[in-house]
């Protein structure tokens, strides 16, 4: 069927149940929905939940490390300031920078995926719900060990990317460098079990019909991002591990010490193998949210489907072949320094073709400049800027020039705020109905918006010429006489504004949260399947399945939408697609909440801090791993067998079909 | 939105064998993920080179300067060896849960699990041929490192191997259990591989480059 490039009208997308709908909804409630009480809520293993949960913890994570950087900004006010000393100042840029890229960047992208994949894919829950569970006390561990590190003094200090040897033992005493591989270690082991269940839910559990060429941009945004953690993530975990068998004493291994043949430089090897890609891990999410925004905003499908997913995997795989150019100023040979210019030059090509095929759907479309579009609209505008001082970055030549200045600093934010918290507020205000059934309020979601497109170019904008000026990073304080001292005024009033935005932003999810308008199953009229329950969701998602015919199933398929049903109603079933056509294949039984999930979080996060401490941590702490691990993966006998042809099931021969009135 | 039944899958089977299951997919997953890291500690090992003079160094914390640095290839060859060989026994497995045919997984489960063991042991005899400490220099840390990470895959397998023939022999062999042991297979072949790997790395590599 030829896609119309108009969409008709928005289908009323409520469901129409019948008795016997509402007799399966009971039942699919019963099964689906966590068990009462604490054990419940810590066991849970339902993708909103521990999605919702990444969500938040990261927007807190957000928050506080946006506090740490405020403090800086006030710091930096005024020339020969003493607010913060130099120590605590280095404190203050090591948290702020390990918490928004470890801590906020990554979990929030994985948790906005976590959330909306197996629905955007059509099915009831991820592959694995328990090493679900276990991934986030992971993170929250991981978080938890960052900040209670902080406030007890014991935060690291030697910036977020901690190059050797400032980070190695000889000068880097005490235990806070310690402390901080082991968030990293944490966050990563986090981040790649949610790698795994994306990547297995979209190949596995789509709906019937959702062939590789009809998943909604966003998921393969998501997959994608999936792939790149895989890939890139394993780098971080052994570079900071290597690190502390260094400096631990009772281990002291030499990987690091060049007095022992070890290399300083294998660390920004190794570290940037991973740093750079996480950018893209940041970044690519992303465009997921504003080819979806774009979509449902425009009113048609996207310009370019095909091209906008080859540019996103195009820019997974060159973004692995760039991590030298944060390293243009250490000694490289010169054939390096052209191939890796060249390299950082290139991934300009994709995205370009990305922001290209964007502005195509919005020129064929027909715009409704709602908030969430809003928020992208901005986007177009800071990532282009930040884009463009990466394309000068990205030179050898230039970078020598301005490396380690505020220029790096203002590009940095151009491309991170701009690239990703501007499309992922955009993404709030999109998806939050879905997530509560309210809408967000405009009022003040414009002002929000206002404030913070103010905020940010106030704060970033004069840090490219104070980088110009040759003002460098990671300074706690400068001379009255450098003529840095209004710019940095003005970044500081900026950043008082942007936190002023943020605010805004927590007031409008609180009030909205008890009193927003109802937002009903599809308030903005979009395509994607997630729209196709009720807001907020049920635990089982979808009462019956569906099967889709195109890649966007509410404005293409016809209303009788047809729908899978015989997967079981008393045990967590889902239906198993092909990999490359999602023709129907098996039904796969799902785990429900064990308590070996959490006890297996305590003792790899107990195990893993207290390597720091003492030397008999692994000895003891593998083999408890080991032995909860047995008992997690212990096959259990079904007391139901799957097989019984006497099972309840959806929509059973015995119950008639629902009437269809056309 | 208006749902219209049009596909029953109450027939469809209710397990899947290899790239159809779902957990096939995150155990290759996770090999993928331990791949990169041992592809990322064999880059290491290579780019440590360039900051010595003689590779692998001459050891000083012998009674006397080791001149011959290499690392003695006797219980090295063992290790791989057996493990290579025991793919036999695990290929036997892997087809016979597949037939459900109980005592032939078993057995292939139990001869794997025996060379698991076996292997461990020779790996610890490994260390002792390396003639060196893993904290004397970064050429020791990154072969101990090497080691160790194998091992600790050895030691996974055979626990993964031991559980499964606990479970068979308290419950029988049904599907779920069969498909367990794929997995173990799968896992197997890519434990063997990433032992080559290790195995030419530091033993052969800098008797032949």
């Amino acid at each position: 069927m030829p896609y119309p490039l108009d969409v008709p009208a928005a289908e009323s997308s409520d469901p129409v149940w019948s008795e016997a709908n509402l007799r399966e909804h009971i039942l699919l409630e019963q099964t689906w929905r966590r068990p009462p009480g604490i054990y419940g809520w810590l066991t849970a293993t339902n993708h909103k939940d521990i999605g919702l949960r990444f969500i938040v913890t990261a927007f807190i994570v957000f928050l506080m490390a946006g506090v740490l950087a405020f403090i800086m900004r006030l710091q930096l006010a005024v020339p020969e300031n003493t607010l913060v000393g130099p120590d605590l100042y280095n404190e203050l840029f090591t948290v702020h920078g390990t918490a928004m890229m470890f801590l906020f960047a990554v979990p929030v992208m994985e948790g906005m995926g976590l959330y909306l994949v197996p629905l955007m894919v059509g099915t009831r829950n991820v592959s694995f719900p328990r090493l679900l569970n276990y991934s986030y006390y992971i993170y929250l561990g991981s978080v938890l060990l960052l900040f209670v590190g902080f406030f007890l003094n014991v935060g690291p200090d030697v910036g977020w990317f901690a190059y050797t040897p400032l980070s190695g033992p000889e000068y880097s005493s005490g235990k806070r460098v310690d402390l901080w591989s082991q968030v990293v270690t944490l966050a990563e082991i986090s981040s790649l079990a949610g790698a795994v269940e994306i990547v297995t839910t979209v190949f596995k559990q789509r709906a019937p019909g959702m062939s590789l060429n009809r998943i909604p941009l966003f998921v393969w945004s998501q997959l994608v991002t999936a792939f790149m953690i895989i890939f890139a993530m394993p780098a971080v975990m052994l570079c900071s591990n290597m690190l502390s068998t260094d400096r631990l004493a009772h281990i002291n291994t030499q990987f690091y010490n060049p007095a022992e043949g070890g290399d300083p430089l294998l660390w920004q090897h190794l570290f940037w193998f991973f740093a750079h890609p996480e950018v893209y891990i940041i970044f690519i999410p992303a465009t997921g949210f504003i080819s979806t925004i774009v979509e449902t905003f425009a009113g048609r499908r996207a310009f370019g489907y095909t091209l906008l997913v080859l540019s996103m995997v195009a820019t997974s795989f060159i973004g692995f072949g760039v991590w030298v150019h944060h390293m243009f100023a250490t000694p490289l040979p010169q054939l390096g320094q052209g191939l890796f210019t060249a390299s950082s030059l290139m991934i300009t090509i994709p995205n370009g073709i990305q922001f290209f095929c964007w502005i195509a759907t919005m020129w064929g479309g027909r715009l409704k400049l709602t908030l969430p579009f809003a928020w992208v609209l901005s986007f177009f505008l800071i990532f282009t800027i930040g884009g463009l001082t990466g394309v000068m970055l990205a030179s050898m030549s230039i970078d020598q020039q301005v490396h380690d200045t505020y220029f790096v600093v203002a590009h940095l934010h151009y491309v991170l705020i701009g690239g990703a918290i501007f499309p992922l507020f955009g993404a709030f205000y999109y998806w939050f109905p879905k997530w509560t059934g309210r809408m967000l309020g405009a009022k003040l979601g414009w002002v929000n918006l206002a404030l913070m497109f103010i905020g940010f170019n106030l704060t970033f904008f004069p840090m490219h010429t104070l980088g110009l000026l040759g003002m460098p990073r990671r300074i706690y304080t400068y001379f009255r006489e450098s003529g840095w001292a209004e710019r940095n005024f003005a970044a500081t009033v900026g950043a008082g504004v942007l936190g002023l935005s943020v605010l805004m932003f927590l007031v409008n999810v609180l009030i909205s949260r008890r009193s927003g308008l109802l937002a009903g199953s599809n308030p903005w009229g979009a395509s994607t399947l997630e729209w196709a329950t009720s807001s907020p969701p049920p635990s089982y998602n979808f009462l019956h399945p569906p099967m889709v015919r195109s890649g966007h199933p509410l404005w293409f398929d016809p209303p009788d939408t047809p729908v899978v049903t015989g997967l079981a109603l008393e045990h967590r079933e889902v239906l198993v697609t092909t990999t490359h056509d999602a023709k129907p294949h098996h039904r796969y039984h799902m785990a429900s909440e064990a308590w070996e999930t959490v006890a297996l979080a305590v003792v790899t996060i107990v195990m893993i801090v207290s390597v720091v401490f003492h030397s008999l941590a692994i000895p003891v702490g593998l083999p408890l791993i080991l032995l909860v691990l047995a008992i997690w993966f212990w096959p259990t006998k079904e007391t139901k067998p799957l097989k019984d042809p006497n099972r309840l099931r959806t929509v059973p021969a015995t119950v008639p079909m629902i009437p269809d009135p056309a | 939105m208006r749902p219209r039944p049009a596909l029953d899958v109450a027939d469809l089977p209710a397990t899947a064998f290899d790239s159809q299951a779902p957990v096939w997919w995150g155990n290759t997953l996770l090999m993928v993920i331990e791949t990169v890291t041992v592809v990322l500690l064999v880059v290491t090992y290579y780019y440590l080179i360039q900051d010595f003079n003689v590779w692998p160094p001459i050891s000083g914390e012998q009674p006397t300067p080791r001149y011959e640095p290499l690392p003695d290839l006797h219980a090295s060859t063992l290790f791989v060896g057996l493990i290579a060989v025991a793919t036999l026994p695990m290929i036997w497995a892997d087809r016979a849960c597949r037939k459900l045919r109980t005592a032939p997984t078993v057995i292939g489960l139990l001869l794997a699990l025996a060379a698991g063991i076996g292997a461990i042991v020779f790996r610890i005899y490994e260390f002792k041929a390396l003639h060196f400490w893993y904290d004397e220099n970064a050429y020791a840390s990154i072969v101990w490192t090497l080691l160790f990470m194998h091992l600790l895959y050895v030691i996974l397998e055979v626990a993964e191997a031991g559980i499964d023939i606990v479970w068979i022999l308290v419950h029988g062999l049904d599907e779920k259990i069969a498909v367990d042991v794929t997995m173990a297979t799968a896992y197997w072949y890519w434990m063997v591989a990433m032992a080559l790997i290790v195995y030419f790395v530091v033993y052969w590599s800098p008797r032949v480059l």
